[in-house]
């Protein structure tokens, strides 16, 4: 009874121990993505994934995780984790952080095996987020702009702005707000970039080692959206939910992925969709969003990642997986779209300004620039603008310096 | 020699009851205490492999540099805030609350139940109707700011905001508080109310002299642990403001800190700083707030009930 027992304890924890141990073996990759939105994407990214593995004879671990929970589930992955993701999607700003810790590494010399896919291939500025320190550590999967939602009941087509002023004039129907917002924290400090370029100013300078939120440009920038935002009738429009969606507001900002939950959320909602409005009328910038491509450190098959990567990069699959997301495939060629509303947005991504390549980004920008853009629209706390920015420019540079 | 083999059995036999709770209490209590507050004296970022020993640098920096955590002497002035409103108001509530399902009323089960459901009732679809019923343009704050012409904005205002989500909670708390409390009070001996009636006592003499003293000890319990929920509140924040309009909280800003910042050590050395204010503000509460009516008021008045029990069991002879 006694042996029984010992080989039964010796078999359970030798079970254990195999099950916490590393699961990669020569021939399987995990892949951590986005869970996508709806049964019917799931099912597509699973049969995509099946494909590669009957093609590649690669046997592919799909770990797919809630965006909401990705980062966080990703760093204990990497760490301990019983699947440790070979490839993987990362979000933008995330770059620099895994890139400096060494969690992801450089691709350039996987990518220069390929013959079909090529670095001028993809959008120059949506590529630019994946270069830290002279490195290439991941490719574009997908990308989208920010562009200006406009209510059509309540705007004519021939009347939408195209320049500050006629925004900031532009005739509000009683009971309606002129804009949504920018959000708050990170939102606020992701869009008002979009703002500052449209100034002629930007948010950092070109060697990327120091903030420039309190610019003559930026303060204009945020006078401006001061302007179309702060208007004491619309106190309690900007405090209630989805303000746009309700037909309360005129104008909000939204991106690619917006139009299609918008028109899911509200089926005969008439939306508009139209470039930024910039201050001159000429180049109307806005920011960029989409998820990159990394191969991480910890994978023992980084040849066979690359490998997924590539198929995962050619058109009818990048189109498909892009797809999920509501974002356009990074690939120039393959970003196209019949849909009127999605052209604009197109269109819009010839004007993009990446987010600057730099660890802790996502602290300076919800933390300082997010934070001061919040204080300087709200009602109650109406701080001064050149108090704001300058708080958060030194603030910033604190931690890029 | 058989005593000494069923005591080894016996033995064995109550370490394999224990050694469950054992493995739980080491593996998601004593190793993550320890674990975390090793964390707090290093640099670690959550990410890399590698990290350095700082000593108590992170517990300087979050204390003294504004510029790197401006939030944080905020964050605990709005703490202390949120527990100062939602303490008392939940001790109060719950009391009231109690005290009149004791009064024998009629339906004291349906609505001990309808005080219970808000308890049982996901954190989430609370917070969801109450965005819903606080919203200036749509709910019904928005019936009353358009019907009135008001300008009522709770959610969206820094003077309300954390009150309302103060109430909230208590009000998602108070069935949980008042079962506690109501099982108390149904275990006071009646003989005492009789010896107050007595003496001529009313209703509010009762209370204030019967049932008060006897329930000190849960009450206590009560306030122990709505201090330590009140310290330690969250939910509410990160659903219904985003810690927008004066709700950050310390432990909203010790999970921004671990989430979204990567700054593992600090966050760690932030919730050691939490766990040395609770453990502060309850040593007070220890030392100042009753904690027990039984060994001085009860007994006092069970003495005095008991002795004229005796005075009116002597004048019938």
């Amino acid at each position: 009874m006694k042996i029984k027992l010992g080989k039964i304890i010796v078999v359970l924890a030798s079970l254990t121990l195999a099950a916490c141990g590393d699961t990669s073996s020569v021939d399987t990759i995990n892949f951590m993505v986005y869970s996508p939105a709806t049964q019917e994407s799931i099912n597509a990214l699973k049969q995509l994934i099946a494909s590669y593995s009957t093609s590649s004879g690669v046997k592919v671990n799909l770990i797919t995780v809630e965006k909401e929970n990705y980062d966080e589930t990703f760093r204990s992955a990497v760490r301990n984790g019983k699947f440790k993701p070979d490839l993987a999607y990362i979000d933008q700003p995330l770059i620099a952080t895994y890139a400096q810790d060494n969690i992801i590494v450089p691709v350039l010399d996987y990518i220069a095996e390929w013959d079909d896919i090529e670095l001028s291939d993809f959008n120059q500025e949506v590529l630019s987020t994946n270069e830290y320190q002279g490195a290439l550590y991941g490719l574009p999967l997908n990308m989208t702009a920010s562009v200006l939602f406009y209510n059509r009941d309540l705007v004519n087509d021939a009347n939408v702005p195209t320049t500050w002023e006629q925004w900031k004039n532009f005739s509000v129907p009683s009971q309606k707000a002129l804009f949504e917002g920018i959000g708050v924290g990170g939102f606020a400090g992701w869009y008002f970039q979009a703002f500052a370029k449209n100034a002629g100013g930007d948010i950092y300078n070109s060697e990327t080692n120091q903030a420039t939120f309190n610019t003559f440009q930026c303060r204009e920038a945020a006078q401006f959206l001061k302007d179309i935002y702060r208007n004491d009738t619309d106190y309690l429009i900007h405090s209630s939910s989805n303000p746009f969606l309700n037909g309360d507001c005129l104008f909000k900002i939204g991106s690619s992925f917006d139009i299609g939950n918008i028109l899911k959320q509200k089926p005969q909602f008439n939306l508009g969709v139209a470039l930024m409005p910039s201050q001159s009328g000429e180049e109307h910038y806005s920011v960029m969003g989409g998820e990159n491509l990394v191969i991480t450190n910890v994978s023992k098959n980084k040849d066979k990642a690359a490998d997924l990567l590539h198929f995962l990069l050619q058109e009818e699959n990048n189109s498909l997986l892009s797809s999920f997301t509501g974002n356009f495939p990074a690939i120039t060629e393959y970003a196209q779209t019949e849909d009127a509303r999605l052209q604009i947005v197109l269109d819009q991504l010839e004007y993009v300004v990446a987010r600057p390549v730099v660890p802790n980004w996502i602290k300076i920008n919800d933390n300082y620039l997010g934070k001061a853009i919040e204080d300087i629209l709200d009602y109650e706390t109406n701080r001064d603008i050149t108090d704001a920015l300058s708080w958060a420019e030194q603030a910033a540079n604190t931690l890029l310096g | 020699m058989r005593y000494s083999a069923n005591k080894t059995k016996s033995t064995i036999l109550g370490w394999s009851f224990l050694i469950p709770l054992i493995l739980y209490l080491v593996v998601f209590l004593i190793l993550p205490i320890i674990i975390s507050f090793f964390y707090s004296l290093t640099n670690w970022n959550g990410i890399g492999e590698s990290y350095t020993f700082v000593g108590i640098k992170n517990y300087i920096q979050v204390l003294t540099n504004r510029i790197l955590y401006p939030d944080f002497w905020e964050s605990i002035w709005t703490t202390i805030k949120y527990a100062l409103f939602s303490i008392p108001l939940s001790v109060i509530l719950t009391l009231l609350v109690a005290s009149i399902l004791n009064s024998k009323i009629k339906g004291e089960k349906f609505f001990k139940t309808c005080f219970y459901i808000p308890s049982v009732t996901a954190g989430v679809a609370v917070s969801a109707i109450w965005i819903f019923l606080l919203d200036p343009t749509y709910g019904v704050v928005g019936f009353l700011n358009t019907t009135f012409d008001w300008q009522l904005n709770i959610l969206g205002s820094e003077k309300t905001a954390l009150p309302a989500l103060a109430f909230i909670s208590v009000w998602g708390g108070l069935g949980y508080n008042v079962l506690i409390l109501l099982s108390s009070m149904k275990n006071i001996n009646s003989q005492l109310y009789e010896a107050c009636e007595i003496d001529g006592g009313g209703t509010i003499s009762k209370f204030f002299h019967v049932t008060l003293p006897s329930v000190l000890p849960t009450l206590f319990f009560l306030i122990t642990t709505s201090t330590i929920g009140a310290f330690q509140t969250f939910d509410q924040m990160y659903l219904m403001t985003g810690g927008g309009k004066g709700t950050t909280t310390i432990m909203f800003e010790i999970y921004k800190l671990y989430m979204n910042e990567y700054e593992v050590g600090t966050a760690c050395a932030m919730s050691y700083i939490l766990f040395l204010i609770i453990a502060f503000v309850l040593a007070i509460q220890f030392k100042l707030l009753p904690q027990s009516g039984g060994t001085s008021v009860f007994s006092r008045k069970e003495k005095y009930a008991k002795r004229c029990m005796r005075e009116l069991q002597q004048e019938a002879h």
